[in-house]
């Protein structure tokens, strides 16, 4: 079994599998380049020598298994080191400061670009909430920040979509055929208010914020309670063929627009305290060395 | 080391990977390959570890504290010069320690449950 020849497929093999190293980010090659081509090498030898050409097949199937999932690994690991710099944090945070006032502008003036501008911005602020957290959050974190990222983009696809498809023209003419499309941004909405309440949960439990513990956690339920106002004013009296602005209405033009100017203080409370801790670390000399 | 895992207040889980890599350092400095084929021997070559998973561990349990690289081979005659050893530090044995009283806790568990037969007297 072992006719098939060493010296050539050898040097090949470490050719190429050096070659694939490049799926690894530039500072972990530069650790451990050397050393993954000299396992390989000194593997290569065993499995030829045990089993020839059946050996070294099974070692690049399982080499090249292991390479996709770890390189894939390293390169996340990475990206989360540098989201957890106080820089992203900042910008985040500013950017949550922004939505905030967005979300305001958005329950004051009923304007669909505002909401837009909301929710982009609200992806900052989520993303300096989960950097702040800096892992500490656990699965916990994780999965309510990527909840809340898949609900906010939702949100976003399915406004495009509304505005794009012609939804939003056919609303007046016949409300009842455009309120199964439109259970879907609650859907999101609901989604992302879940997202943001897990987030808000590990925030607390970590005790990542110095002061007001709660308020990611309490705006996470405010987003979840502003869902079921927008099914409760908007989707409700869709389904039953009339425009929820065409009445007075105390949940439209009263409920709707407070739990958005709250959702906007919220954001901006968060973000506020999100910026000055991040601008107060970078504002921090570097420690000297002893 | 900026951070280590001893400034954690409670201890960390370690992945299977990091658990079969201490043990192999626990009964001594080692180089990667090695360390591979032996955890391959521990597990009857149920845990194959290659290249990425071996160094990415090694990585993080580096960065971590729970072991470290040795600056010099321990016999240079007899070894490629290209090999990195590495070593248990206190806390990473303390950790394996931890972890293999907590195994050895769930098979007693298990043993009187009657799932495990009771080892034989040597």
């Amino acid at each position: 079994m072992n006719n098939f020849p060493l010296a050539n497929s050898l040097s090949v093999s470490v050719r190429v599998y050096r070659a694939l190293l490049v799926a690894y980010p530039k500072k972990f090659r530069e650790h451990y380049e050397t050393q993954m081509v000299q396992v390989f090498r000194d593997s290569f030898r065993e499995a030829h020598h045990r089993n020839g050409m059946s050996g070294v097949i099974d070692l690049w199937l399982h080499t090249f298994a292991d390479l996709l999932v770890t390189a894939l690994i390293e390169r996340v690991m990475e990206r989360s080191q540098y989201m957890f710099s106080p820089k992203v944090i900042l910008w985040g945070g500013l950017a949550s400061v922004f939505g905030g006032l967005f979300w305001m502008l958005a329950g004051l003036s009923n304007s669909p670009a505002a909401l837009v501008l909301a929710l982009v911005l609200g992806l900052g602020g989520l993303v300096s909430l989960y950097s702040r957290q800096a892992g500490q959050g656990g699965k916990l974190g994780l999965a309510g920040f990527t909840l809340g990222i898949i609900g906010t983009v939702l949100q976003l696809a399915v406004l495009w979509w509304a505005f794009t498809s012609g939804l939003v023209a056919n609303m007046k003419r016949d409300p009842a055929s455009v309120a199964p499309w439109a259970f879907i941004f609650p859907l999101a909405l609901v989604i992302s208010g879940i997202g943001l309440t897990l987030l808000g949960l590990a925030s607390w439990r970590a005790k990542t914020l110095h002061i007001w513990r709660g308020l990611p956690l309490g705006l996470g339920l405010l987003s979840i309670i502003y869902s079921l106002t927008m099914w409760l004013v908007g989707i409700v009296p869709l389904s039953q063929g009339r425009l929820p602005w065409d009445t007075w209405n105390f949940g439209f033009y009263v409920l709707y627009p407070a739990v958005q100017v709250l959702l906007g203080l919220g954001w901006i409370g968060l973000g506020t305290m999100l910026a000055t801790e991040a601008e107060a670390k970078i504002a921090q000399p570097p420690p000297t060395a002893a | 080391m900026p951070e280590t895992t001893s400034n954690h207040k409670t201890p960390p889980s370690l992945t299977p990977a990091a658990f079969h890599i201490l043990l192999v350092l626990a009964s001594g400095e080692n180089h990667g390959y090695a360390i591979m084929r032996e955890v391959a021997e521990h597990t009857g070559g149920k845990m194959r570890l290659g290249p990425g998973s071996l160094y990415g561990t090694i990585k993080r349990m580096l960065a971590d504290g729970w072991i470290e690289e040795l600056d010099e081979r321990p016999d240079p005659e007899l070894d490629d010069e290209r090999r990195r050893y590495y070593r248990l530090t206190g806390l990473g044995r303390k950790l394996v320690q931890a972890e293999a009283e907590r195994l050895e806790q769930l098979v007693n568990i298990a043993r009187g449950k009657k799932l495990l037969r009771t080892p034989r007297s040597v």
